[in-house]
This record gives C-alpha cells, sequence and structure tokens, in this order.
C-alpha cells in the first residue's frame, strides 16, 4: 500500500509537469498544442541521441533535453501557431487549424526517433539511484524523491507566478481578451513566446524525469501522455495551475488503483473515460466557476 | 498495364477502402462537426462484420447490419455530442476512438484480444470495393447537392444565421454524425473482408490521423476533396522510396503546410487557379455587359468568399 501510494505519487509528479504547460498555452493563448506529447518524448530522445556521441555529466543532458523541448514549442508557436492566429479570424476556426497543425508537427519528431531507433525503447542511463527503505515493503529512491518535490514546487511556483507577479497577471489578462490587454501595453507577442518556452521546457523536464525514472521511453510514449494531459486538464479546469494539480493526482490515484487491482489493460481506458465524462457533464471542471464557453 | 495491377494490387484496395473513411471525416468537417467518430465505427464495422463472418453470417447482411447498427448508435450518441464545441467534440470523439481500442484489446475471445482477429474470410473483391467507394461517394455527392447539402455549408459559416432562415441546425447534424459513422463502419468492414484480420490498433491514433490528413488535404468542402486526398496519401510513398521510412515526417510537414497556406487543402488551391484561369480561357463578353470602367466582375469569387458576420470579427 505504503508503495503503491509513492509510485502514484511519482505519477501524480510527472502528470503535474506535463500537464501545466499544456494548460498555460491553452488557458493563456488559446492554443491546445498536441505535439506537446511527442515533444516530450523527444526531449529524452535528443538527450539519448547527445549520450551515444559524448558523455556529459546528468545535469547538462538535463539542460539539452529540456532546452529542446522548450525551443521547438516556441519555434512552434512563432511559425506555425502564431501565423494561424494572425491569418484566421473565426477563433474557432483558429483553434482546430492549430489542432490540427499540432497533429501534424508531432508526427516530425516521432517519425525522426522512429527512424533513429528502429521503434525500439531507448533510455540514457543514470539507473542507479540509493534507495531508502520504508516500512516493512515499501522503499523510495533519490529519483523518486526528486521528482515528488520538483513537481510540487514548479507547480507552486508556476501558481504564484500567475496569481502574484506582473508578467502573470499580463498572461491572465491576454487569457481573458488579448486585444483589450494588448491595448493596455500588454506585450503579448513576447509574452505569447515567454508563455510557449516554459510550457514546452515543462514537457521537456517531464520527458527527462520519466526516462530516467522508468529507465526507457519508446517513440511512441508521448501520444498516451497527450489524452492524459488532456483529461487532466480538462478536469481541473482549463488554465488553472490547481486545478491541473487536481486532475493529476485524480488520475494518478485512480490509475495506480487499477494497476494494482487489476491486469493493467484497462489502465489507459480510465483517461479517456474521463475525458468523456468531464466534456459532457461538467464541461467547466472541477474548479472552473460559471458558464464555460465550451457548449 | 495487368502487371502494374497486380503488383499494387494492395494500394489499389487500400486506397478503395480509404474513400469511404476519408468521406466520413470530410462529411463531418465541412458541416462543421469536428468529429472524429467514424474511426471509432471504422473499428465497430471491421470487428463485427469479422465476428459475425466468422460464425457463418453471409458477407452483405453482415456488413449492412454494421452499417446501420452504427448509424443508428452514432445518432443516439449525438444528442448530447452535437452541442460541444467544435476542440471539446473533436477531444471526446477522439477519447470515444481510444476506448474502443482498449475495449477490443480486452474483449477475450471474442475479440482475440491484443492480436485481434485473425482468418476472417475473405468475402470481397476489388470489384466489390470499387462497387462500394462509388456508392459511398454517390450518396456524399447526392447530399452535398440536395438542400440539405447547401445547408451544412452554411452551418460552417455561420451557425446563427442557418438557424435564422428556419434550419434545424440540430438534427441536421446529428444526421451528418450518423452517415459519417455509417461511412466508417462501411469502409471498416471492407477492410476486414480484405485483409482478414484486425487488430485493436488498426483504428488507432495513426489511422485517425492518416484519416485527418487525407481530408485536409484534399480539402473539406468537397467529396472530390476527399477523394483527391485519398489518392494522394495512398500513393504519395510510392512515388519515392526513400520516402517509405520517413512516410509521417512528409504528412505531418504537408498538414502543417496546407493548414497555414492552403486551410482549404487541394481542391482550394484548385479552385482559385481555376478562378484566375477561366476569365481568360472564356470568349470575351460583348463589351455592352460589362460595367463601364473595369474588367468584369468575378462573381463566383464573390459569392464563394466566405462573409465574416460581424459579431465573430473581434475574438
Amino acid at each position: 500500500m505504503t508503495q503503491q501510494m509513492i509510485n502514484g505519487a511519482v505519477l501524480c509528479a510527472v502528470y503535474v509537469l506535463f500537464s501545466l504547460g499544456l494548460t498555460l498555452s491553452w488557458g493563456a493563448l488559446d492554443v491546445l498544442n498536441l505535439a506537446h506529447g511527442a515533444l516530450m518524448m523527444f526531449s529524452a530522445f535528443t538527450a539519448y541521441v547527445v549520450t551515444q556521441h559524448v558523455d556529459l555529466p546528468l545535469g547538462l543532458l538535463f539542460v539539452i533535453g529540456v532546452g529542446t523541448a522548450g525551443v521547438c514549442t516556441l519555434l512552434l508557436d512563432v511559425i506555425v501557431f502564431r501565423h494561424i492566429r494572425a491569418k484566421v479570424t473565426d477563433k474557432r476556426q483558429a483553434e482546430l487549424l492549430t489542432l490540427i497543425a499540432g497533429v501534424g508537427a508531432a508526427g516530425i519528431p516521432v517519425t525522426l526517433a522512429v527512424a533513429y531507433t528502429h521503434d525500439s525503447p531507448f533510455g540514457i542511463g543514470h539507473l542507479d539511484w540509493s534507495a531508502y527503505r520504508l516500512g516493512d515493503n515499501a522503499q523510495i529512491s533519490t529519483i523518486q524523491i526528486a521528482i515528488i518535490l520538483l513537481g510540487a514546487a514548479l507547480c507552486t511556483a508556476l501558481a504564484l507566478w500567475v496569481s502574484r507577479s506582473r508578467t502573470g497577471r499580463a498572461l491572465r489578462a491576454v487569457a481573458y481578451d488579448g486585444e483589450t490587454a494588448e491595448l493596455m501595453g500588454v506585450n503579448t507577442r513576447a509574452l505569447s513566446a515567454v508563455t510557449m518556452l516554459i510550457a514546452g521546457s515543462l514537457a521537456g523536464l517531464a520527458g527527462m524525469l520519466l526516462v530516467i525514472y522508468l529507465g526507457a521511453l519508446t517513440p511512441g510514449s508521448g501520444e498516451p501522455f497527450m489524452l492524459k494531459g488532456f483529461a487532466i486538464i480538462i478536469l481541473g479546469s482549463v488554465g488553472s495551475v490547481w486545478g491541473t494539480a487536481i486532475g493529476a493526482v485524480v488520475l494518478a490515484a485512480t490509475e495506480t488503483a487499477v494497476i494494482s487491482q487489476t491486469s493493467g489493460t484497462w489502465v489507459d481506458a480510465i483517461s479517456f473515460a474521463i475525458i468523456l465524462l468531464v466534456i459532457l457533464l461538467r464541461p467547466q471542471g472541477v474548479v472552473g466557476k460559471g458558464l464555460a464557453e465550451r457548449v | 498495364m495487368n502487371s502494374w495491377y497486380f503488383s499494387h494490387l494492395t494500394l489499389i484496395q487500400g486506397m478503395l477502402i480509404s474513400v469511404p473513411l476519408a468521406l466520413s471525416v470530410q462529411i463531418a468537417l465541412r458541416s462543421g462537426v469536428f468529429s472524429f467518430a467514424s474511426i471509432g465505427f471504422y473499428g465497430v464495422g471491421a470487428y463485427g462484420t469479422g465476428i459475425l463472418t466468422m460464425r457463418g453470417w453471409p458477407v452483405l447482411p453482415a456488413m449492412l447490419l454494421m452499417i446501420v447498427v452504427s448509424g443508428l448508435v452514432a445518432y443516439l450518441m449525438s444528442a448530447p455530442l452535437i452541442r460541444l464545441r467544435g476542440l471539446y467534440l473533436g477531444m471526446v470523439t477522439f477519447a470515444f476512438d481510444l476506448i474502443l481500442t482498449v475495449v477490443a484489446t480486452n474483449g477475450g475471445e471474442l475479440t482475440g484480444g491484443a492480436l485481434g482477429l485473425l482468418g476472417v474470410p475473405l468475402g470481397i473483391g476489388t470489384g466489390g470495393l470499387l462497387a462500394a467507394a462509388l456508392v459511398a461517394i454517390l450518396a456524399v455527392s447526392q447530399l452535398e447537392r440536395r438542400a440539405v447539402g447547401r445547408a451544412l455549408v452554411g452551418i460552417k459559416a455561420s451557425e446563427e444565421l442557418v438557424m435564422s432562415v428556419g434550419v434545424d441546425l440540430k438534427s441536421r447534424k446529428r444526421t451528418v454524425f450518423a452517415i459519417s459513422a455509417a461511412l466508417g463502419a462501411l469502409s471498416g468492414s471492407l477492410y476486414v473482408l480484405t485483409f482478414s484480420t484486425v487488430q485493436p490498433t488498426s483504428a488507432g491514433f495513426t489511422l485517425i490521423i492518416t484519416t485527418l490528413t487525407m481530408a485536409v488535404i484534399g480539402g473539406t468542402s468537397s467529396w472530390i476533396g476527399a477523394v483527391i486526398g485519398t489518392v494522394i496519401i495512398t500513393w504519395l510513398p510510392t512515388l519515392a522510396a526513400t520516402i517509405g521510412e520517413y512516410q509521417h515526417l512528409v504528412y505531418g510537414v504537408v498538414l502543417v503546410l496546407v493548414v497555414m497556406y492552403a486551410p482549404e487543402g487541394v481542391l482550394g488551391a484548385l479552385r482559385w487557379l481555376w478562378r484566375r484561369l477561366a476569365p481568360r480561357l472564356r470568349p470575351a463578353r460583348p463589351p455592352a455587359l460589362v460595367p463601364s470602367g473595369g474588367p468584369p466582375p468575378d462573381r463566383g469569387a464573390a459569392a464563394r468568399a466566405e462573409p465574416v458576420p460581424a459579431d465573430r470579427v473581434k475574438g
């Protein structure tokens, strides 16, 4: 039981990091970036390719992996999403085109990884972490502790940034009404660039932590994360940092419980079921107030 | 010709099977229903027809049953779905498709688990596939031509406007949803009867992307676009052997470029070309009909330009 709670907490922290990036860009910029999952995988993949050629310390690998995902997301926004936002005035149409472009863009890193690894798992080593015993039949390793702490710390930092800082306030203004915010002197271009960079870096961090924790990822690892991330952010209300944390806890807890009770083949259905139920019954999510303009 | 036909038979069959599926996505997108549900019904059709024919059902009744059942189920399902905004409908139907793949994986002996169905009796020839594809094209093109179809174009331009002239939007959208599902089930049935096997992943993420690419690249404004897209996506990998491994990278890049520079797809680009070239090809009109000063107004372009309702200008 203790062991399962630890596993659940680690899963939850990775989910939080991954989903925060997704909810940030969607909440503020109306960009549901469907390449987010693929770029998470791509960060670990880039680090893997680097380790094939040079021997670098883990810290540097993290910088490379996280940076790759951040910069790729930024480029995707600057080259593609911004173009769509500028060209298409109808908000709904722009959202759909963004979604389709994201699906297309996701194919690029996945194909590269498949071609390089011949569609087999890849890892970056660093698997020997000291573990501490907790009670009779549970243990926690340093990497697990690090993941849980990082998830909690970054979630808190992001919540404070959005709610307290000047930039965070500008971000909320843009989310509420981009045009008016721009008239009030908010530099929306710079702000969207920063947001996408942070969003992508969070995906990259999730990918790096995951590849070290699990030992290996596959080129297709990003795909299920994309839908889990989506389930988490709509459960927790789009754009809400704390809502995302709640969504991640719910999904991680349910999944861990199902894995421990069944053979595990039903696990993926949980996030899909959450998506169906939440969108149909409470589209504004658990912390959302009032009527969402989703229907 | 004959040897070419036999060496490319699998591609030809695949193309004919994809036509109804691409149409199923195109007809939905054309009506402003951003739904991937037909991919799920493709799985339902493939598994259903496979299971029935393996238990001795004749081919045609099994197919028809799955198509009708899919259409009916989709019609019932659509009631809560069609009130969702585009993006949310897209993701819900995405989730619906993937839940079905999990169900198929856990279906035990009935669905064959992760391995899927193996050894479904072959029940259709290339002629049959061609006939089915033509029937699907005929049905969709007729739907587009009639008042129903014209009202559906309006849905995409402005739902408020369409409702204001007395069109029952909800029932129209539900009909589209059901037809789209039936087309998906048809395509799935054709697949299993041709290749005699289906796996849970057959109707998964990859198929969603491939089909979406077909519909979007071709252009969603007409059935012609879906057919063009199907032809392109089927034959693109054979044009250059090097594409093989990087097939999905090419799809991805093409999809992004199309969304950025030609949201109306190949069909939209062709229409644009036609509008530019047509006036030059036509014989000159008598000058009396031309308003003084300037070339004849391009009425086609003006009529096709999508009106932007005042309330939509601001995001």
